[in-house]
Order: structure tokens, then C-alpha cells, then sequence
């Protein structure tokens, strides 16, 4: 595994918001983390870009811990939440400078000025574009750096069909160059088409992982059971459902 | 009346008492203020315009420099719409109202240009209902209301072409008083044509004035609630809001950086600071070298005017410094949410020393022609600021914490240092 996550705990002000997290990515493969509001999801993704230390654990990508990787090699890119800019640039601004930092890079700016329909909102300052715009930006910003890892905190909100659709292949093409992905989101027949392994998150702990055969197979249900579904049963709301489920596949 | 209207009516009650019961206090003070203002302009003004019996050509012409000025500046310069909607009028109300609205509102500010047009030519022509002052109120007011209706028709199509009807406006203007009535119908010519534009032709940007719109609700709001916080965000805001467009960067980006987006970020946020600095090293380097001041008690003293020179020098550093370390705090803040930057502690140190150890050595050299100080005094005092510069952005990078608690401190040491060691 390229990325892995060991027994990592972290409680913020004495209250525990994680437990016993364990998991891992290959390269080239798309993780979606699922869960409810207040699960953990975004904590964890903080710990993962060394916002936050975990209380312990380990985070290692490569060979390396992610605290001990110097930030002029940090192998990650991040799509936060939280649409995170300088307030006195432009969006122009924006994308020339992440640009200069990582010239590296094959992705120019002009491509991604034409992927995300930003030419007119180029002098813009980000306070002044909409939620979806914005989350463009964010987008293209997290493309434009040097990275193996991506990591995605609810990428798809505030984007239109179009965008949406734009962003699924965007993150196709990603996993072909071996990136590393992971997703957390709520919009799960999202997740449903393009994730290969997933993470359920339920109260700061992993109630199941894998990918969605293994998940199905341990959770005795039927081969047409969406992740809907399987995420239902999993938070315990839709036990009965997944008793029926159970009954027929036994039949 | 119609409903939409009534509804328009009673949110404006609601909005003004709101806003008088958060601010009752710097409304009452305003209210004061414009009494007295208001009281000396009857008692001694009022006086002056009545003696006034002919008109004044030298007061006349500096008016209408003035408002040829002020016209070019609104018009071409600083072009913000004319007419003020709510944000809210302008999502639920149809189109035609909306037209009906913008109308009324025409109206209004034709009172306003109308009322200060008296104003203007009573202080041009004093009160005499003659020809000539029917004359000068007639040309302002056109010129003002050309100059509203020029800019709304410039803010909505983005035309800037209308500076030949500007210029035409302004020349008119300068031989107004010699050729009478020709100037005044090519004045009632472009005016007509304007209005008939403005009101028939004109599209309006429904996308650039509604944001436009909707940021100046904002604002108003975090004014009726006193929100100073809010404001203080907006202001910035509208710092950057308006930037002419560029979409040229320079090469010198790739090489630094961190540089230029610190010199862009202190251009458009911090350069009050840095210009305030500059302005009181000014006045310390005329106190300094200008006999003139030194008449003033407390600086007959050589050493105290010295002091002064430093201390002003130091202030220029410290605030200077103070913007980059700003910038610093703000990219290191934003880097650790996921805006990261690729650059170790230490290129990020030596990339932001370059704009404060500029400033510092030009001061120095300055310093060096203007105080007669020996060079191996100049050379020292400038390698203590660059030493406490680089020690101050090593601190911020690296320890952030101890630098919030001994800034103070530190600078006392340092300035102290300097002084002890250059004199």
C-alpha cells in the first residue's frame, strides 16, 4: 500500500473524535470516505495534510511519515472543505502563483482556465465568486501543485451537473497516472461510480472498508445492494432493510 | 399605493430604526456636528453671499475646474453607478418596475444637482435672481446631471469613449461665459441625448450591478449592526474589489514567488503603514537638518533631535516589517488549511527579508549623506536592523509562539542596540 493509516487516534480538547483508525491505498486507486455528519472525515483529512498531530499513530505515504516529510516534498494536494485563499488576489493571481510554485508540473493554467470555465471570472477576488466557482478554483489550485496523494474534502459541492461530470472524469484520468485518491463525500451514488475501495466512517470509527464486492460478501447482502444501502445498514438505520437482503440471498 | 411599494416603505422605517438604535450614539454626534456646521455656515456664510453683487470670475472658474475634475474622476476613474437599488428589489421585482424605480430615483438626484447648482452659482453670483445667475445654475446643473447620466451609461457598457463628450463638456464649460446661449443649447443637446440613451437605449449589466448591489448591502448592514469586525473584513474587500485587469505576470514570479505575491498582498492591504513610516521619517529628517524646528524647546538638544531620527527610522523597519511578517503569517496560516507552499523554512526566510533589508539599507544610505555619520556607524546600525529582521522571520517561521509574547521586547532591545552602537 502507497498510503497507510495505522492506529491512529486523536481527540480534540479530551473528547475523542477518532479511534483505532487503520487503513490503506494503493496507487492508482480512488478511496471514497463515507460517513454521516460528525463521523470524523474531515479530522481525518486534517491529520492527513498535518493540520492536526494525531494523539497516536502513524501516517505513512511511501516509505515516510507525513510528519517527517519536509514541506518542499510533501507529496500531497488537497481540495478542502472549507474554500481556503488569499483574499487579496485574484483568481488569475491565484492560479499564476501556485503555478510558479510548482512549475514542475505539466497541468498549465490556461488548460484549467478552459476545464473550469473561469476565463470570466479571472479579476475576480475569490470573496466575490459564487459557492460553485469557488469550489472550481479550489479544484484547480489542488491540480495545479506536484503530488502523488490527492485528497478531496467534499469536492463536489456547490458544483453544477456539467462541473460534476467534469470532475468525475478529471479524477478517472488521475487514477490512470497512479495517483493516489481519496474522497470524502456524502453524495454516495457519486462515490458509487468512480471509487474502488471505500471506507465507512461511523462515530470516529471504521465500521467496514474495502471494496464494494468485499464489503457485500462480508455483509452477507445481494450483489445489486447500492452503497445507499449498504451505508444504511451499516448505521444501523437500516437493519430491517438489510435483514430482507440477507433473506434472499440465503434463499 | 401599490403593494410592492408599501413593502419597500416599511422596510426602510424598519432599516432606519435599526440603524438608530444600534448607532444611537455617532448619530446623535453627527446630528450635533451639522448643527454647528450648519449654524456657522447661516451666521457667517450666508452674510458673504449676500454682499457678493456681481459675478466673481476667479471663484466662477474655480468652480467649474472643480467640477470638471470631479466630473473626470467619477466619470473615468473611480465609475460606481449613480443610482442605488437593493440587492433584494432586484431579484423579486420585474424588470419594468425595476425601470420605474431606477426613474424615481433619477428624479431624486436630479433635485440633488438641481439644489446644489443654487448653491454654486449663489456663491458665484450671490442672490440676484439675474440672467446670469439663472445662467451659471442652468450650465452646473447640466454638467452635474450630464455626469451622472455619462456614468451610469459608462458603469453599465463599459464604454470609456464617452471622454469626447466629456471634453466637449468641459470646453463649453471654459468658454461658457463668453459665448452665452450657443453653449448653452449644445449643453441642453447633450443632455437630452444622454437622457434619451440612458432611458431608451441603455442595457442595463444586470450581473455587475447586482453584485455591485448586493456588496453594498453588506456593508450598509454591518453598519446599521455596528459590526466593526465585518467592516473592517469589507473594507479590505473593497480594497481589491475594483482591480484593472492584468493578465501579465512577469518573469520575476518564477524566480521569487514569495516576493511577489508580499509586494502585491502589502501594494493593495498594508501600504498605509509603510507610507505613514515614510511620511514620519520625512518630518524627523526636516526636524533633523531644518533650523527652523529647533527653536522648539525640546529639540535644541542635538542628541534629542538624533533620537528622533532614529526612532523614526525604526519606525519605518518595524512597520515594514510588521507587513511582511503579516504576509509571512498569512501564507505559513493558510499553508498548514491546504494552500501549500513548497518552499523550506529557510528560502522562505531569505525570500521575505529582501523587501525590509531594501528598505532599511536605502534608509541608511539616506541617512548617511543627511547626518554626516561616519560609514562604519551606518554599516553597523544597518547590519543590526538586517540581523533583527532576519532574526524576527526566522522566529516567525519557527517559533511563532515565543514571538508573540518578546516582540516587544526584542524591538526595545534592538532599537536600544542601535542607538547605544551608531552614536
Amino acid at each position: 500500500m502507497y498510503v497507510n493509516v495505522e492506529n491512529v487516534n486523536f481527540a480534540y480538547d479530551k473528547k475523542p473524535i477518532l479511534h483505532d483508525i487503520n487503513f490503506g491505498m494503493n496507487k492508482g486507486e480512488i478511496t471514497g470516505l463515507i460517513g454521516p455528519n460528525g463521523a470524523g472525515k474531515s479530522t481525518m483529512l486534517k491529520l492527513m495534510i498535518k493540520k492536526m498531530k494525531p494523539n497516536n499513530g502513524k501516517i505513512i505515504i511511501g516509505d515516510n511519515d507525513i510528519f517527517s516529510i519536509k514541506r518542499e516534498n510533501n507529496p500531497v494536494t488537497f481540495i478542502p472543505d472549507i474554500p481556503v485563499y488569499y483574499e487579496e488576489l485574484t483568481v488569475w493571481e491565484h492560479l499564476q502563483f501556485i503555478k510558479a510554485l510548482y512549475p514542475e508540473n505539466s497541468v498549465t493554467v490556461d488548460s484549467l482556465i478552459r476545464e473550469f470555465n473561469l476565463n470570466q471570472h479571472l479579476n475576480k477576488i475569490p470573496s466575490a465568486l459564487s459557492k460553485g466557482t469557488l469550489q472550481k478554483l479550489m479544484i484547480a489550485l489542488a491540480l495545479l501543485r506536484q503530488y502523488d496523494v490527492l485528497l478531496a474534502d467534499e469536492p463536489f459541492n456547490g458544483l453544477d451537473p456539467a462541473q460534476t461530470y467534469k470532475l468525475k472524469n478529471t479524477l478517472k484520468n488521475l487514477k490512470k497516472q497512479d495517483k493516489t485518491i481519496l474522497i470524502s463525500t456524502h453524495l454516495l451514488s457519486l462515490a458509487e461510480d468512480f471509487c474502488d475501495r471505500y471506507i465507512f466512517l461511523y462515530d470516529g470509527r471504521i465500521v467496514e472498508q474495502g471494496t464494494k464486492t468485499e464489503i457485500l460478501q462480508k455483509q452477507q447482502m445481494n450483489k445489486e445492494t447500492s452503497l445507499e444501502q449498504i451505508y444504511m445498514s451499516l448505521i444501523g438505520e437500516g437493519e430491517h432493510y438489510a435483514g430482507v437482503q440477507k433473506t434472499v440471498m440465503c434463499e | 399605493m401599490q403593494e410592492y411599494r408599501k413593502l419597500l416603505c416599511v422596510n426602510k422605517i424598519r432599516e432606519t430604526k435599526r440603524l438608530i438604535e444600534n448607532m444611537l450614539i455617532p448619530i446623535l454626534s453627527l446630528v450635533v456636528a451639522a448643527a454647528v456646521v450648519g449654524y456657522q455656515i447661516v451666521i457667517n456664510f450666508f452674510p458673504i453671499i449676500r454682499k457678493i453683487n456681481a459675478c466673481n470670475l476667479r471663484i466662477c472658474y474655480l468652480v467649474f475646474g472643480f467640477l470638471i475634475l470631479y466630473s473626470f474622476g467619477v466619470c473615468f476613474i473611480n465609475v460606481k453607478p449613480a443610482i442605488i437599488i437593493k440587492p433584494a428589489s432586484l431579484f423579486f421585482i420585474q424588470e419594468k418596475r425595476i425601470r420605474q424605480m431606477i426613474s424615481i430615483k433619477y428624479i431624486g438626484l436630479t433635485l440633488k444637482d438641481i439644489i446644489f447648482s443654487i448653491i454654486l452659482s449663489a456663491c458665484i453670483n450671490g442672490i440676484h435672481l439675474n440672467r446670469k445667475f439663472l445662467f451659471i445654475l442652468l450650465i452646473i446643473f447640466l454638467l452635474l446631471n450630464t455626469t451622472n447620466l455619462m456614468r451610469w451609461k459608462i458603469y453599465h457598457a463599459n464604454q470609456r469613449r464617452d471622454i469626447g463628450i466629456w471634453l466637449l463638456f468641459s470646453i463649453i464649460l471654459v468658454i461658457s461665459l463668453k459665448y452665452f446661449f450657443m453653449c448653452i443649447i449644445i449643453d441642453i443637446g447633450i443632455w437630452m441625448y444622454m437622457l434619451v440613451y440612458d432611458f431608451g437605449v441603455l442595457e442595463i449589466n444586470a450581473l455587475k450591478y447586482e453584485d455591485e448591489m448586493q456588496f453594498l448591502e453588506k456593508v450598509r448592514i454591518a453598519q446599521n449592526f455596528n459590526n466593526t469586525v465585518l467592516l473592517d473584513q469589507y473594507a479590505k474587500e473593497k480594497m481589491v474589489r475594483y482591480l484593472q485587469r492584468k493578465n501579465k505576470v512577469s518573469n520575476f514570479l518564477y524566480y521569487f514567488p514569495l516576493i511577489w505575491k508580499a509586494q502585491i498582498s502589502i501594494y493593495r492591504l498594508g501600504r498605509n503603514w509603510i507610507i505613514m513610516g515614510m511620511i514620519l521619517f520625512t518630518i524627523c529628517l526636516g526636524i533633523y537638518k531644518m533650523p527652523f524646528y529647533w527653536t522648539l524647546p525640546f529639540l535644541q538638544q542635538e542628541e534629542i533631535r538624533y533620537m528622533l531620527l532614529l526612532g523614526s527610522i525604526f519606525a519605518v523597519f518595524r512597520l515594514t516589517l510588521r507587513s511582511m511578517v503579516q504576509q509571512l503569517d498569512s501564507i505559513l496560516e493558510k499553508a498548514t488549511d491546504g494552500l501549500f507552499i513548497p518552499i523550506s523554512e529557510n528560502r522562505i526566510v531569505k525570500q521575505f527579508m529582501v523587501i525590509p533589508i531594501t528598505i532599511v539599507c536605502g534608509e541608511g544610505i539616506i541617512m548617511a549623506f543627511v547626518v554626516n555619520s561616519s560609514i562604519a556607524q551606518i554599516l553597523l546600525g544597518c547590519a543590526i536592523l538586517i540581523c533583527a529582521t532576519v532574526l524576527n522571520l526566522w522566529l516567525e517561521v519557527k517559533y511563532k509562539n515565543f514571538l508573540v509574547k518578546k516582540d516587544f521586547i526584542l524591538s526595545i532591545a534592538v532599537f536600544l542596540g542601535a542607538l547605544i552602537l551608531t552614536k
